[in-house]
Parts: C-alpha cells; structure tokens; sequence
C-alpha cells in the first residue's frame, strides 16, 4: 500500500517553503488521515482477531517464532498469549512425532508451490492433550515479496469428527438393520409383502414370488387383490377385519398362481404405520398349508377308512360268534327235522308244514354260511398273480348268466399289469360279488345294459396299485347310501336276493390285500366301483 | 354185529338229536357231556367209533382226542370231530391231536350217516 504522494517526496522544490508549507499541509493531513485509516483496519482487524474465538489465528516469523495468539488460539491451545509471543516457537502446537517426521517443512514447501496450505492433522494444547483440527497455513512477505512469516488459522474439529464417526455408525448401523430385515424376509419361507394404503403392492419377498410362480418385477405395483381367487371382495374384508382391530392373524384363503393353480393360505396381516403414526400400508405373511391341507384330508380320509375297517373286524367277530352259537341248534333241528321226515307215514297231512319249517331251516342255514364267509378272517393263501386270472375266472362263471339278462359285457385287460401279491379265490370272490350287484342293478333298467371290467395300473400316493373298475349302467346308487354300502347286512334288495353282506366281503378281502375300494355312482347313469390292490414291493412285472 | 358210537358234546340238544338220528340206522348210540366221563368209558368197553365236539368246558375236544390216542388199545379207533368251528387252522389242530375227520357243524344228515359208515369201515 503506497501513497503516490509519498513518491512525489523527491521532486520538492527546495526554495519554496511557503509552497512548500501550503504543499505540506495537505500532505500532512492526508498522512494523519492515513495514519488513522491505518489505525482502523488495525483496530478491525484486532478485534476480528479477537472475536474469532472459534479459530485460532497464530502468526509466526519466518522461523517458527509466534508474533501474534489470538483470543481463539488461547481458547484452543491453552496458552495465554504472554506466555508465547515472543517466547514460544509454533512447534509447542505440534506433535512430538509429527515434528521428528518434519511436518513443517512439507508445510513450507506447499505454501511456497500453492500459495497456501490446508490441512487436518493432530495439534497439541498446552496441557498436552491432542486433538483433531483443520489448520491453513499461509505466508506473510513483505513488500519485496520476500516471505517473512506464517499465519496459521486453526480451529478445533472435535466436535464435527465425532459426528462424522456418530453418523457414520449411525448410517452402518441402519445399513447392517436394513440387510438383516432383508436377510430375514428373503430366507423366510413364507410370503412376505407389503402394500401400499390402496393395496398395490410396494415389496415381496422370494418365498412369495416363489410360491405364486412370479417374478418380484412382475408383481410390484401391482393391486394385491390380482393373486386373491377371492379378487376384490377378499382384499376388502380383510382390509375390513385390519382397520376394526389392526391385525388379522391364521386368515384362511386361497392365492392363485401364475399357472393358475390355487393355493391355501394362512394369512396373518398388519397395518404398516410410520414413525407419526400415520397408516402408510399393510404387511402381510402368507403361509403355505396346502400340503398340509392334502394330508389333513388325506388323514381324514385314512381315518374315517381306518375306523370303517375297526367297524367290520368288530362286526366279524361279532357275526362269526353269532354264527358259531347259531350252528349247534340249527344242526340239531335239522337232524330231528330229518328224523321226523323220514319216520312220517304217507300220506300225512303234516308232512307239507314240516317241509316248510325245514325250507326255513334251510334259509337260515344259508344265512350262517353267509355270516361264516363274512367273518372269516384267516385262510388267506397269498401268492404272486396277474389279477386278470381271478377276473376272468369270474366272468368265465357269470358269462352265460350275464347274457341270459341281455348284458353285453366290455372287457379291457391290460394284459400287460404288474403282478400283485393275493388270493385268487377270494380276489375271484369280490369280482363275483360285484358282477352279480351290477347284475341287480341293471335288472331294473331296460334300455342299455352294459357290464364294463377294465384293469390297468396306476402311481398314486408314492405307491403303484393295480385297478380293476367293474361298471354298469344301472340304476345307481343313491347318494344317501354311497357311505352306508359297505357296511353289512345293509341292502335294498328283496330279503330273498341278498344278504347286505356282499360288499361288506369285498371290503374285508380287499382290505386284507391292503388295497381300497372306490365307489362311485350316479342316480340312473350307473355304479363304477374301483379296486386298489398295491403292487408286488420290488418287482414291476 | 351192531357198531357202537359215543358221542361227547356238551350241548344236548345235539346228544339228543344225533341219538335220534343214529339209532334208527342201527348204532348203539353213548353220549356224555364229558371229556372225563368219556375216558372212564373207554377203559371198560369197546366202542367202534367216537364223534367229538372240540370246545367243551373242562376239557376239550383237542386234548381228550391227545388223551386216547396216548392209549395203546385205543390208538386205531376211528375218530370225527364234529364242531361249530370251521377254520383252517381248528381243522389242522383237530388232525394233528388224532382225529380221522373233521367236519363242521352244521352239516346235513344224509352227509353225516355217509362219512359215520365210511370212517367205521
């Protein structure tokens, strides 16, 4: 900063000193006016010096010696500016270890290339603590440009790092959060997904993409009622049963899958609420219990068979005891009977009413024989066959007593069937039973009369079965009695045709080669019954 | 020369109906409702044939089927089971303890004189 005036100085004229006087007045008054120019922007910058608290200004000659502390630099180092000025070198600011790896001379050699140097590294107060701070260093040179000194402006980072690190474990925290809540609903193995307030779909786990044959793109933004086989109408009560008591827990419903399939859930869903407590949408769980919907059937199924065959073996006891006690008065009676005939004279007019007591006898008797064959539990003689053969055998018997009652008979034996593990007589037993119940039923129809036996061969329940259908065209099997068939001594038929123990033996026989029996019907269309017999463990053919 | 027959039943209508039935045919019918009694019998007389029931209380038809045929003396009478049991097995245990035949109950006279004529031959 130099006056022009001042540089005129030379060329005073020497003899003039009243010009001169004139000439110096003005001067002088432009020197006092700059002198208290100078005064001021001293006095500012003293008291910016001063009133920056929060920066430590420190000004240093060109070795190191301090020349000026700040009110800053006090508060920031701990020295009373008395104490260093003129006495202390900058090094008291610095670490020990800093200094031996000489800082200040990398610190020179910036300034001299870039003009300035800024830096954050560890400073030192006077009380020997160290501390984080942001420091720009700069020159002072003087009017030949020659550099005099240094100004360091320093100020204390503390704080600001400790909440760089607060926030930067606060961002690793929520991250680490963040990727467990996603690990968690991404190895879930029930669906998972949240919708917005209007039901799109905002997220969706893997299990649910999965178990609804999507892909996640393909189902986001898309309205949660578009998997629903309810549609619209399910997601409504369900959004109905959320708002009245804000979850809704083992809902059950289906979901259908991309192929179409349908699928039971389990639906457990809330209401997503932020941290103001404003609904922003729901979150649902959908559990997959459609296996476990097969098998409780299944189970069911099993069971409701189980307690049937408990049923029959209870009763065969119960029949072959009663058969057995039955045995030793009709025998006796039928001796005595025999006895009587044979000692009547001709001619005797009782003769025709003991004919008829010995008719009843004989009825009788052919009810206990029935009630024998029903009870009989032993006796099974199980060899490896073709089901065929007691097929056959079967129709070989009925043929000619099947066209006597104009039915044509359809035979489809797959001649190819894996064998099986029975009892040809008894297997032939059931076939005859079930020829004849076709017979019945088709005695009652005039038009078609139709007698269809097909074997073929079936995986079902991780098991192969041989399946042998007898179907009629009869007049069927009315629904209320579809559950009551098998049970014996139940019939519809005259009391002279039947005993109500035909199908009840087929159950018992089927039974006892761990095999089923199916029975469908329809009111006039006809009867198909099925046999189940497993195939031979270990051996296809 | 008349053949005698003991019956052992212990349902008496049976005694009763069989005695009936054979006498005419010209048998000496004994009948007893004891396994115990029937053995006292066969020590003192001769009988042609025996026709046994198999479940009697006290001792059944299996073992005083055993308990004559121990018996030298009486090891080649014929013997019939005649029971209201008709299954395999009965069948088998009736054959292994001694018995000539098993038949079951009821059976038709005509059928019952048939095997009696055949098995006292």
């Amino acid at each position: 900063m130099k006056s022009p005036g001042l540089l005129k100085r030379s060329s005073f004229p020497r003899k003039l000193t009243i010009r001169k006087k004139r000439l110096v007045a003005p001067r002088t008054k432009e020197l006092e006016e700059s002198k208290e120019r100078y005064r001021s922007l001293s006095r500012f910058l003293k008291s910016i010096l001063d009133s920056a608290t929060e920066y430590a200004i420190i000004a240093v000659d060109y070795r190191g010696m301090i020349t000026e502390f700040n009110r800053g630099a006090e508060n920031i180092f701990g020295w009373r500016k008395d104490e260093v000025v003129g006495k202390e070198n900058i090094n008291i600011t610095l670490l020990p270890g800093d200094l031996t790896r000489g800082v200040q001379a990398g610190i020179s050699r910036r300034i001299m290339t870039e003009g300035l140097c800024e830096l954050e590294m560890e400073r030192l107060r006077k009380d020997g603590e160290a501390f984080p701070a942001h420091s720009t260093v700069t020159a002072i040179r003087d009017p030949a440009g020659k550099v005099i000194g240094f100004v360091d402006i320093v100020r204390d980072v503390t704080q600001r790092q400790l909440l760089v690190r607060q926030r930067n474990v606060l961002e690793k925290q929520l991250r680490e959060t963040k990727e467990f809540l996603e690990n968690i609903m991404e190895s879930s193995v029930d669906g998972i997904v949240t919708t917005d307030l209007r039901g799109k779909i905002t997220y969706l786990n893997r299990a649910m993409a999965e178990m609804l044959e999507y892909t996640k793109p393909e189902l986001v933004g898309e309205h949660i009622s578009s998997v629903y086989a309810g549609g619209i109408t399910e997601a409504r009560t369900i959004m109905a049963a959320l708002y009245a008591q804000s979850r809704v827990e083992n809902y059950h419903m289906q979901v259908t899958c991309k192929q179409g399939l349908n699928l039971h859930i389990l639906t457990s869903a809330y209401l997503l609420r932020n941290e103001e407590g404003e609904l922003i949408g729901t979150a649902g769980i959908f559990k997959n219990v459609t296996e476990q919907k097969r098998l409780e059937m299944k189970l069911k199924e099993t069971q409701s068979y189980l307690i049937e065959s408990a049923k029959m073996r209870a009763l065969g006891e119960l029949v072959a005891g009663v058969a057995h006690e039955l045995n030793n008065p009709l025998m006796a009676s039928q001796t005595i009977l025999h006895v009587i005939l044979k000692n009547l004279h001709d001619g005797c007019p009782n003769r025709d009413h003991i004919e008829i007591i010995r008719k009843c006898n004989d009825r009788i008797e052919k009810i206990v024989n029935h009630l024998r064959e029903f009870s009989r539990q032993t006796e099974i003689n199980m060899r490896e066959l073709d089901i065929n053969v007691p097929i056959e055998n079967a129709l070989l018997i009925t043929g000619q007593q099947l066209l006597n009652h104009n039915i044509t008979i359809h035979k489809n034996l797959n001649a190819d069937l894996p064998r099986i593990l029975g009892d040809a007589n008894q297997l032939e037993q059931v076939f005859l039973n079930l020829i004849s119940n076709a017979r019945d039923a088709m005695d009652e129809v005039s038009e078609i009369r139709e007698l269809t036996i097909s074997s073929s061969y079936r995986y079902e329940d991780y098991e192969t079965f041989v399946v042998v259908s007898v179907k009629d065209t009869g007049v069927g099997i009315p629904e209320a009695n579809l559950d009551k068939v098998l049970e014996p001594f139940f019939t519809t038929k005259p009391v002279t045709k039947g005993t109500g123990l035909g199908l009840s033996l087929c159950f018992g026989i089927v039974e006892a080669h761990h095999g089923r029996i199916k029975i469908m019907s329809k009111r006039a269309e006809g009867t198909e019954v099925l046999i189940y017999i497993p195939v031979m463990i270990g051996r296809d053919k | 020369m008349t053949k005698k027959i003991m019956i052992v039943d212990d349902d008496e209508l049976i005694l009763i109906a069989l005695k009936e039935l054979l006498k005419p045919e010209g048998y000496e019918v004994h009948t007893t409702s004891s396994g115990f009694d029937a053995l006292e019998r066969l020590k003192r007389e001769n009988f042609d044939l025996l026709l046994l029931d198999l479940i009697m209380p006290s001792m059944d038809g299996i073992e005083l089927c055993r308990k004559i045929r121990e018996q030298d003396e009486l090891k080649h009478v014929p013997i019939i089971f005649l029971t209201a049991k008709s299954q395999e097995e009965d069948r088998a245990m009736g054959l292994a303890a001694g018995a000539d035949f098993f038949l079951s109950k009821p059976i038709s006279p005509e059928k019952l004189l048939k095997m009696l004529a055949v098995a006292i031959s």
